[in-house]
């Protein structure tokens, strides 16, 4: 096995080389000409991707980058509920485990669970969130990022450098249940350095009242062990060089101590599970950009450390506790080369290690080494630009206590044909498929009684067109997309019960087919210098069923959890420094089980937020910004996930400080 | 004009979404009374609060899969463990909420809901067993706890093992098994046997791991499924002479339910070899399968339980549809011909019936 790995290491590695003396080659060349990296870029492409920027999140005010998310026409937010619970995405109906997470350029990941709690992932420091279906939405990405369904893209106040020599951010929040936050970022940028640090720290009691519908009785109830205690912290350092080069070291560190309340259980309010969790990570980079290619060396370690506890869980010692140490290593290099004038050629390589150590006796040891390659060419034509990729990922498994899963090879393209824009209206048509999959998690193959280490990867098909329309009006500004998709999952994994209701493991449950739509419109409108206005629509449909066995039950049934019909309504209107914004949130029906019938049915969801706000400019570049937002203002009754009550009407006081 | 388009079909999903109907109408709560039909408890899943017990009527093949809520007002709770009728009453068990609902045989109607919380600590209640004027009920926090059928107010608590799942009653003796099933690795292996009149543990009896179903048969002798450890250990039945309460068989074949047939066993097993169950009648006398395969898998998606009801000669069988779909009752001849089935909740797994 340990052959095995180390022949992974030095295929890989051999291709790092190549590229390696491909760059010295094409340094030479460079020397005559200025920096391409703007051409290199690739540009946004908005038929598949959407983004909110900072001044969205300041109107919006969201607890987290789920909460940006929701707003997103294609998405399906799962949330357990309270600050810092968990939270989850699906896009287009495929599960959250298809969706990569990047946050200042590099992977965010977790081998243990597969998926990223975005209610962990705050926004204060956020300077916009970009999510993209079917494209590339960044510069020399690292390769993984490339091998799954979706991609969101964080960028960080922290990670640039700006014209100003010194810069301070501050906010502080105080909201309902016993919620404070406060955040401070400083950064120092010089002509070819930049150093920023940051922090914050967050506390909220979570008892939140809910009213619950049990049978013809309403209950009303005040949620219980849904405290939280957060904190984050970093520091970032970059060095320009010559030639257009940079090199980013970047490290963090967060930790949290929360209670779990779980799902309301009628008549047992009991509720003492918890989890504190410690993560550091440490990320490097150098990149650089000439005339003809543009490289990037990137590595990075992550130590996530979590304490589970029950001490009410009815064993003979007298409850659980129980650590996870989850440690990953990631090493890789991405490139971008310009092949003429109007063709890129890229591509990547990266090898992710990972372990997993359980405190809990006779669990599995396991280990990964997952490898990525990447080999793209994007052709530019006078009318028309395809792209097309193709990802290679090699998955080596091994447990040191007992059985392991298969290792996996596996080779996925993507291909992609998209217009220039034409006409007075801009029109512009994008076409696209895309073939992924998503490997199980170690705890789906290896946590206790539940795992199963015979779990196939769940595989994915997408294709979709879509078309964006941009007339050119000088009474205000208009965009109108359209998305159609059709979607395949196959091997899709489940926890299900197995041997009786409290033996349950993961299964590879057959297929489920998508068919969907999206729409979005976005209208702005500068009335004069003072008054401005904008208003942003989008609506999704998502006929997401189990196609499995033409004999079930649930043949042709809405898949749990994912909605038929969402929608969203975001309005703002801003006199100079002072406006207000009102959203809302519709999110129709689901079902709890698969089974689409009326016992599994969750009510839909309509939330409507409002937020009013003012600038104060002060001397010498201040400024101080104040909000008022007021969440789920028609404070209605509704949850995620079944019995996992959401918050009704609650308040947050927003201050944000700016020097600079 | 598309733009109006788009806001037309966002303000007509506001206008149609739909409200879920579980919520009953006050006149629906009748009080009429109860016959020729049964009550099938379906446990529902973990953190669902979808117990259920849905309603049969046999004269006009209707079925009510809200009878408790219909009944009550309310909903069930999570995880509905057993069901039992005694003295006019009907108790039943609710797991996760840790409740007992008591309801009139008669007419389904709420006497009391027992709660079983020990402070803010929940109990887990699982199954019940009756014996003169008390119910016995065993706690998977390590207890069994007595509950007086006319005050219906628990009046003493008895320690036993871990987890203790099934109880039966034979020969003024109490048999609770001892599963130790949150325990994992270290499951526990015993069975109780607590004295009914001083309501005192007297010993426990070693049987094998993870011990659950348990039962009396006609003659008295108690049968425990221990139910190993799903993988490396795999499931045996047990009989225990009630009288020198000894382990006297340990049967050689994997099972996974139990259930009284006049003299005989009806058994959900596996023959050697096999992996797929079947349902067999088994003469525990001549400890042999008088009928090998009465039922077969085949019939079932998810064969989950069987009961029998003496007064027409019939099988009940509960198909758990995978699990996570509502479930059905199907009936069978005692020759194991299919009649008719009935489409009921999450889960099915006891009945009572009503003649």
């Amino acid at each position: 096995m340990i052959i095995k790995h180390l022949l992974q290491i030095i295929f890989f590695n051999c291709f790092f080389c190549m590229l390696g003396y491909s760059q010295d080659t094409v340094r030479s060349l460079s020397e005559v000409n200025v920096s391409t990296f703007e051409l290199l870029k690739m540009k946004t492409l908005e038929i598949t991707s959407q983004s909110y920027s900072r001044n969205q999140i300041l109107y919006s005010q969201p607890e987290d980058i789920g909460a940006i998310l929701q707003k997103f026409s294609g998405t399906a937010v799962k949330s357990y509920g309270g600050l810092g619970g968990l939270k989850t995405v699906s896009v287009r109906g495929l599960g959250s485990h298809h969706t990569t997470f990047l946050i200042d350029g590099f992977t965010i990941n977790n081998t243990q669970t597969g998926q990223i709690n975005l209610g962990q992932l705050q926004t204060d420091n956020v300077e916009n969130v970009t999510l993209s279906i079917g494209g590339r939405n960044g510069f020399l990405l690292p390769a993984s990022s490339y091998t799954n369904g979706s991609i969101v893209s964080v960028n960080t106040f922290e990670n640039n450098q700006s014209n100003e020599f010194f810069k301070i951010r501050y906010s502080t929040r105080i909201g309902s249940f016993g919620e404070i936050d406060n955040y401070l970022s400083t950064k120092i940028s010089k002509k070819n350095l930049f150093l920023s640090a940051f922090g914050k720290y967050r506390q909220a009691n979570g008892k939140y009242p809910y009213l619950l519908k049990n049978g013809t009785i309403d209950y009303k109830g005040i949620r219980n062990n849904n405290d939280l205690l957060d904190w984050y912290s970093g520091v970032t350092f970059g060095k320009f060089f010559k030639n257009d080069a940079e090199l980013r070291i970047i490290y963090k560190t967060n930790g949290a101590n929360q209670g779990l309340p779980g799902a309301v259980i009628l008549y047992n309010e009991m509720a003492n599970q918890r989890l504190s969790t410690q993560s550091q990570s440490l990320n490097l980079d150098f990149t650089q950009n000439y005339k003809k290619i543009a490289y990037r060396i990137f590595g990075t370690y992550n130590y996530d450390w979590l304490h589970y506890s029950d001490p009410f869980y009815l064993n003979n010692t007298g409850g659980i506790s129980t650590v996870y140490i989850n440690k990953s290593t990631q090493l890789g290099s991405s490139f971008q080369y310009k092949l003429g004038n109007k063709s890129i050629f890229f591509g990547g390589v990266e090898s992710r290690y990972s372990e997993l150590i359980f405190s809990t006796p006779n669990s599995a040891i396991p280990k990964r080494l997952n490898s990525f390659g990447l080999f793209g060419i994007n052709f530019n034509r006078e009318k028309w630009t395809s792209e097309l990729q193709i990802t290679v990922q090699s998955v080596l498994e091994e447990n040191n206590s007992g059985e392991r899963a298969v290792n996996r090879f596996k080779v996925n393209p993507f291909l992609s044909l998209e217009n220039i824009e034409f006409g007075s209206w801009k029109w512009k048509f994008k076409a696209w498929y895309r073939n992924s999959f998503r490997m199980p998690s170690f705890n789906e193959l290896y946590y206790n009684s539940i795992g199963n280490v015979k779990l196939k990867p769940e595989e994915a098909n997408q294709f979709s067109v879509g078309l964006s329309i941009k007339p050119i009006d000088k009474k205000f500004d208009l965009t109108v997309v359209l998305n159609g998709f059709v979607n395949r999952v196959d091997n899709q994994i489940l926890a299900i019960p197995t041997k009786n209701l409290f033996v349950w493991s993961m299964q590879n449950i057959g297929r489920v087919n998508t068919f969907g739509y999206e729409s979005r419109v976005r209208i702005e409108k500068c009335f004069n210098s003072f008054w401005f206005t904008d208003l942003d629509l989008n609506y999704t449909f998502q006929y997401s069923v189990d196609v499995s066995d033409k004999k079930s039950p649930t043949y042709l049934n809405q898949v749990a959890y994912i909605p038929r019909h969402t929608g969203n309504l975001i309005y703002n209107l801003k006199r100079k420094n002072t406006g207000f914004q009102i959203s809302t949130s519709i999110v129709s029906l689901r079902y709890s089980l698969t089974e689409n019938s009326v016992s599994n049915q969750l009510n839909g969801i309509e939330i409507v937020d409002l937020g009013v706000f003012s600038k104060i400019n002060f001397k010498n570049k201040q400024s101080l910004r104040i909000q008022f937002s007021v969440k789920n203002l028609l404070d209605s009754s509704y949850s995620y996930i079944r019995y996992f009550v959401m918050p009704g009407r609650n308040y947050l006081l927003t201050l944000n400080y700016a020097f600079n | 004009m598309r733009l109006i388009n788009l806001i037309i079909i966002l303000l007509f999903i506001v206008g149609c979404k739909k409200k879920i109907t579980t919520e009953v109408d006050d006149s629906k709560l009748d009080s009429s009374l109860l016959k020729n039909g049964m009550l099938v408890l379906c446990e529902g899943l973990f953190q669902q609060n979808n117990a259920s017990i849905s309603w049969v009527d046999f004269s006009n093949i209707s079925t009510d899969n809200l009878f408790f809520t219909n009944k009550t007002g309310r909903l069930l709770g999570d995880t509905g463990n057993d069901m039992q009728i005694y003295g006019g009453k009907i108790y039943i068990v609710v797991n996760v909420s840790s409740t007992i609902e008591v309801l009139d045989k008669s007419n389904g109607k709420s006497l009391k809901q027992i709660s079983m919380m020990n402070g803010n600590f929940a109990k887990q209640p699982r199954s019940i067993a009756f014996y003169g004027s008390n119910a016995f009920v065993t706690c998977f926090d390590g207890y069994v706890d007595v509950i007086d059928t006319t005050s219906l107010l628990i009046t003493k608590r008895i320690k036993v093992g871990s987890n203790p799942e099934g109880l039966t009653v034979s020969n003024s003796k109490l048999y609770v098994s001892n599963s130790g099933g949150l325990n994992t690795s270290k499951v526990d292996s015993t069975v109780s046997v607590i004295n009914l009149i001083s309501l005192e543990e007297n010993e426990k009896i070693t049987v094998g791991k993870n011990p659950g179903s348990i039962l009396t048969d006609s003659k008295g002798n108690v049968y425990v499924i221990a139910r190993g450890d799903y993988s490396g250990i795999t499931s045996r039945m047990i009989r225990i002479n009630s009288v020198s309460d000894k382990v006297e068989t340990i049967f050689p074949f994997e099972i996974s339910g139990m259930e009284n047939m006049e003299d005989n066993l009806v058994l959900i097993y596996k023959s050697n070899g096999s992996s797929v169950s079947k349902i067999g009648i088994f003469d525990p006398i001549k400890e042999v399968f008088s009928t090998p395969e009465l039922i077969s898998s085949t019939n079932f998606t998810t064969l989950y339980g069987v009961q029998y009801r003496a007064s027409n000669n019939k099988l009940y069988c509960f198909d758990a549809m995978s699990y996570t779909n509502s479930g059905y009752v199907k009936v069978f001849s005692s020759t194991g011909i299919f009649e008719t089935s009935y489409h009921v909740g999450l889960n099915p797994s006891k009945l009572i019936f009503y003649e």
